[in-house]
């Protein structure tokens, strides 16, 4: 009967395990990824783009090799999404749907279908874990308060993204923060710097949400290394103390303070006292007598 | 016409100078670009293999985790896509790719408390895992030495088991054999008589202490029993322990007439004496003048009223001082 027990929660931590570990490849993707992203905002659009590649055969073939490996990564990570989705049970119900094959947006077709068909299990499953955490924590008591706080957060992203323009908009950065290849930017001019003040819709950032999972990540890794090391110093250090002769107090030893060698020393003389003494000292008191 | 056609080949030429200058640094940036998806393109397609041959299940984990991978994936899916958009050169403004960053991003933001409170139970269950492959290694060793059992403290333990629940028995609380059980009772105690005997000796005892060492008490047996009113020295009501001196003085005197001998006086008696002596606040003046000491005076206050039984004294001060003090009130 406990074993029973022992034997479920050790295949359930296995698998959690197991979980960690591939959100753990996942974040070394989008560590990675960071730097191709704040790159790519320096890229030229189409005009100036057709210059560059007629005025340059390599830059040609540069964009042709970029745009295969582009494609490639996006199969790759579309294909370990398909495989982590036939490997779990619970995801096997997302209902399939037809590729609907069109020549310009096939790419993002694809990309469309797979977060589509993760939609539904992804809001049951956080719903129901804040659920179980307010439970928990007694956030349930404030049931009749705080309308906005309770409702479930599928729910709030939903009414976020009723109108994600605010949203969209901290996203963007300005032509003066990035310096787009093929682009002047040395124009004085009243509407162009009202243009330059204002972000620019092309050009998209995430550096606050990148270095909020990166810290979050390099507080996990001091957590778990931080706790291993410790133990493992506690375990090696022996502690040392001083020698220390413990028997040379309370009187059990004789000790001997070596003090100075004793300099300008003389043995004392004896002294001669010269003959008058006798007279002088019977002179000192004769009158009173 | 011409100035016009002049000014357009000299923004032309502008551009072609723009381009001329920034074609190393494009160059590098694509390359290095592809460098780096490249890489990532390896890491994924080892973990896909990994996955594809069930080297890391999840089946039995958490959906929640489960969830938020397909989440994370998927944002880097939508980086992906918007790299290629931007290497084809289009336009991103108004394309659904940045409605899904945005989506994603809010929901791994809504869920970090979640993530904060849930950690326990993943650690808990993580913790589990470890204990189970530590088993197996420990389960091994004693395999090959000895059948020795390991009885190591599982915390699991502590969860509750209905299992290890006794059945209910049946409705009339008796076994199905024939053997007659008595029911079981709180032990108690019988009355005795000899306890009884004891309380009895005790509450007497306990009235007569009150009698003879409460004044009030006193005073109203005394006037019940129709003795004479005593005078005393003092003033205001006399203190436990200058009673209880007083007694014992009393018996010691008495004692000492009968036998006819004088009791040794410790130094501790004196001692008490005296400060009882300073207790009286001022009245202690009134022994001033005596050769004998408190408690010759205030022993020639107390006679029997059966007789007038005086003591022999050997001496003619002692009757003097005795007849001088005498200050009984007769009804």
């Amino acid at each position: 009967m406990m074993n029973q027990h022992r034997e479920e929660d050790a295949l359930r931590g296995q698998a959690v395990k197991n979980q960690k570990a591939i959100w753990d490849k996942t974040l070394e993707m989008r560590f990675l990824l960071q730097k191709a992203f704040s790159t790519s905002n320096k890229l030229p659009q189409e005009p100036i783009r057709a210059r560059f590649c007629n005025h340059d055969k390599q830059i040609e073939q540069a964009y042709d090799d970029l745009l295969n490996s582009s494609k490639q990564t996006l199969s790759s990570m579309m294909e370990l999404q398909e495989a982590m989705l036939e490997s779990n049970q619970a995801t096997k119900g997302a209902n399939e749907m037809p590729s609907a094959s069109n020549g310009d947006n096939d790419e993002w077709s694809e990309v469309q279908r797979l977060q589509t068909r993760i939609t539904t299990f992804r809001n049951t499953e956080i719903d129901k874990w804040q659920r179980k955490i307010q439970v928990t924590t007694g956030a349930a008591a404030l049931k009749g308060k705080l309308h906005a706080f309770n409702q479930n957060i599928s729910d709030q992203v939903a009414g976020y993204m009723r109108d994600p323009s605010r949203m969209i908009n901290r996203m963007y950065l300005t032509n003066s923060a990035v310096s787009v290849f093929g682009k002047d930017v040395g124009e004085p001019g009243t509407a162009e710097e009202g243009h330059n003040m204002e972000g620019d819709p092309e050009l998209i950032d995430d550096s606050e949400f990148y270095q909020q999972l990166l810290k979050e990540f390099l507080e996990s890794c001091d957590k778990g290394a931080s706790e291993s090391a410790i133990y493992a110093l506690k375990k090696q250090q022996v502690k040392k103390r001083k020698l220390v002769d413990r028997r040379a107090s309370k009187s059990r030893k004789i000790r001997y303070h070596v003090h100075e060698k004793v300099t300008n020393f003389m043995a004392p003389e004896p002294m001669v006292l010269p003959p008058m003494a006798p007279k002088l000292f019977e002179n000192l008191f004769g009158n009173a007598s | 016409m011409a100035a016009a056609s002049a000014a357009e080949a000299n923004s032309v030429s502008n551009d072609e100078f723009l381009v001329r200058d920034d074609v190393p640094g494009l160059l590098a940036a694509l390359k290095e670009m592809k460098d780096g998806l490249d890489l990532v393109r390896g890491k994924v397609e080892a973990i896909t293999r990994k996955v594809k041959a069930n080297q890391l299940p999840a089946g039995n984990g958490i959906g929640y985790l489960e969830a938020k991978n397909h989440m994370l994936l998927g944002y880097c899916q939508d980086i992906v896509y918007y790299l290629l958009r931007k290497t084809k050169g289009l336009s991103v403004d108004g394309h659904p790719v940045v409605r899904s960053l945005v989506e994603i991003r809010l929901f791994l933001e809504k869920i970090r408390p979640i993530d904060k409170k849930a950690e326990y139970q993943i650690q808990k269950l993580t913790n589990a895992a470890d204990n189970a492959t530590a088993r197996e290694k420990a389960g091994n060793a004693e395999v090959k030495g000895k059948d020795g059992h390991s009885d190591e403290e599982d915390l699991l333990m502590y969860r509750p088991n209905p299992e290890m629940m006794d059945t209910k028995p049946g409705p009339d609380g008796q076994d199905t054999d024939g053997v007659y059980r008595p029911p079981k009772f709180m032990p108690t105690s019988m009355d005795d008589e000899e306890k009884r005997h004891k309380k009895d000796s005790r509450r007497d005892k306990a009235i007569a202490r009150v009698a003879t060492e409460n004044p009030y008490i006193k005073e109203i047996i005394d006037d019940a029993a129709d003795r004479p009113e005593e005078w005393k020295e003092t003033v205001g009501d006399e203190s436990r322990e200058f009673g209880r001196y007083m007694r014992q003085r009393e018996e010691q005197e008495k004692q000492e007439e009968e036998l006819f001998t004088r009791a040794p006086v410790t130094k501790r008696d004196k001692q008490m004496e005296k400060r009882i002596r300073r207790q009286l606040h001022g009245l202690g003046g009134l022994t001033d003048g005596f050769d004998l000491g408190m408690n010759m005076l205030l022993g020639g206050d107390k006679e029997d009223d059966g007789g007038s039984s005086k003591p022999h004294g050997k001496s003619g001060n002692r009757k003097k001082h005795l007849k001088s003090s005498k200050k009984r009130k007769r009804h």
